[in-house]
């Protein structure tokens, strides 16, 4: 599993794929096949598959906490200006993380694009009144939320959240269920900045149904990697049977007006 | 581009689907679920996604035939009677409600429907080797054909330890692992290593990356089987995934449709299925 593509950038499709999941890292707490430890390693993947962009969050946020793994991360987004990072959110009470009136300071200058809840392994609850200082600062400056199930936040928990700020901006990952439309339509239908990011709908005939219903604007393009590989649901994106330029939106373009209309 | 190493990849990319690389899929389904939405789930629907794809031929067993028994396999048969070059069935299994002689006698009486039998353990919660299984074992044995078993790492009901107890015992039969013991690569390879007619199929692994890769690079790419489990996984997802790892694209083409075609040589209709569509599109 390794090699760079040495014509790199000779594939150029007009579609521009940015993806808005991808990890790196030492996990402690699974074992990969094939690992990926680094953001080196991520940048030459990418450039194997042909991906101009991604979010990519650092694994030992969670597993060795905000405080190391969002370091890390801003280390290394030093190197590579077409990677975007996510940072790991703690309730503001005990002070671990920036205080709210530097934080949006710290992720201009380090290209942080979002925040993360890992509520399973930091052990706090996903409640409004728990994280209220960060949901209002989310909220007035158009911050995405990066949700995952399989990071401890219940489906429950989230409609709290999204019931308690309706306009939050959420990019949702939904790895506990599968196919999982009928508890993902309702977030879409009732809360209009509920992105739904790709990496577990990969339903036969998925994208075209929602987007028939939906539109495009809320389905973006994420792999998982390297949990998964960036070619997958590339494909999948790139021959749906949808209009043109609501593959272009999928692929990248909801993802890049996401991050466009942050305001830090 | 998904793999720039990769001329297949590029043209699949380019294309979508391709005349020179058909692609044969082992493990398919059909009709509504209980757990989930699927969009695509009717036969109709199903052949606009293997066409989008250049998928000329599904084994499938319908979710109604594996837990409805009450409709058992009429429906299945219906449709590959409507689609006889595009479906093949498995015969369901239903461990807590058999009748080996209807079943067995529903078999011998479709030869150009049936390819075999489907097992799912797991859901069942009755293992592989249980008595009342007996009778298919041997009947697939005694005519060499497929058998589909759902497999998962760990499983008492059908995980490599309860598979390695029939494949001792069973071999003319074609074992296809659905899931390839989802989760026990190590596993998988070892026991396909020991039964060369135990095949290890995709469904489920090609969004875990790697396993393929690894799968290929300890037994290498000729006992691998292209599955989709269609209506759940977009077939497009899965040609991206085996796009993807890191094999050679001679490997790919065994994997998307050269196995296959040796196994589906041995019933009498594969052949001209074969030469209408597996040297072009569907």
């Amino acid at each position: 599993m390794t090699g760079i593509c040495k014509e790199e950038g000779s594939y150029t499709t007009g579609m521009e794929f940015f993806d808005c999941n991808v990890s790196y890292g030492m996990d402690i707490a699974a074992s990969q096949l094939y690992p990926v430890h680094t953001i080196d390693r991520v940048h030459a993947e990418m450039k194997r598959a042909g991906v101009a962009k991604a979010v990519v969050w650092r694994i030992e946020s969670a597993t060795a906490g905000a405080q190391i793994g969002n370091a890390f991360l801003a280390q290394d987004l030093k190197k590579y200006d077409n990677m975007y990072g996510v940072w790991a959110l703690l309730p503001p009470h005990t002070h671990e993380v920036f205080e709210p009136d530097r934080m949006l300071d710290e992720m201009r200058k380090n290209r942080i694009i979002g925040w993360k809840l890992c509520p399973g392994q930091a052990r706090f609850m996903v409640k409004p009144f728990v994280l209220r200082t960060w949901l209002e600062l989310a909220v007035r400056h158009n911050i995405p939320l990066f949700v995952d199930t399989a990071d401890g936040t219940s489906l429950e928990a989230l409609a709290g959240l999204l019931e308690a700020y309706p306009e939050l901006t959420v990019i949702f990952t939904d790895a506990n269920t599968w196919p999982n439309d009928r508890n993902l339509r309702p977030f879409v239908a009732e809360f209009p900045n509920v992105y739904l990011d790709l990496s577990y709908c990969i339903t036969a005939g998925g994208i075209e149904a929602f987007v028939k219903e939906y539109g495009a604007s809320r389905l973006l393009y994420g792999s998982r990697f390297p949990y998964s590989y960036f070619g997958a649901n590339m494909l999948m994106i790139k021959h749906a049977d949808i209009d043109e330029q609501d593959k272009v939106a999928i692929a990248g373009g909801n993802m890049k007006r996401i991050i466009e209309v942050m305001d830090l | 581009m998904m793999n720039c190493h990769s001329q297949l990849a590029q043209r699949f990319w380019e294309y979508g689907r391709l005349r020179e690389c058909p692609v044969l899929d082992f493990h398919g389904h059909m009709g509504p679920f209980p757990g989930g939405y699927m969009p695509a789930c009717s036969p109709e629907e199903m052949l606009k996604i293997m066409d989008r794809c250049n998928v000329i031929m599904i084994c499938f067993c319908s979710h109604q035939a594996m837990m409805a028994p009450a409709i058992g396999a009429a429906g299945d048969i219906a449709v590959v009677q409507k689609y006889p070059e595009r479906f093949k069935a498995y015969h369901a299994v239903v461990s807590r409600h058999l009748d080996p002689e209807k079943d067995l006698e529903e078999v011998e009486k479709y030869p150009d429907v049936f390819v075999g039998f489907k097992f799912l353990a797991d859901y069942y919660k009755v293992p592989l080797t249980d008595k009342r299984h007996q009778p298919y074992w041997e009947y697939a044995d005694k005519k060499g054909l497929f058998v589909l078993v759902h497999t998962w790492g760990g499983s008492i009901y059908d995980g490599p330890k309860e598979a390695e107890k029939i494949l001792e015992r069973y071999h003319n039969l074609i074992f296809i692992a659905g899931h390839s013991f989802h989760g026990d690569w190590e596993g998988a390879v070892e026991l396909a290593g020991r039964y060369p007619n135990l095949y290890l199929e995709l469904t489920a692994v090609l969004d875990d990356r790697g396993a393929l890769d690894y799968f290929v690079e300890k037994l290498g790419s000729e006992r691998i089987l292209f599955g989709t489990d269609l209506p759940w996984f977009a077939t497009h997802h899965g040609i991206g995934a085996v796009m993807s790892a890191e094999i050679t694209d001679e490997d790919r083409r065994n994997i998307l449709y050269r196995n296959g075609k040796k196994l589906l040589a041995r019933f009498p209709w594969f052949k001209d299925l074969w030469d209408k569509y597996g040297a072009g599109e569907v």
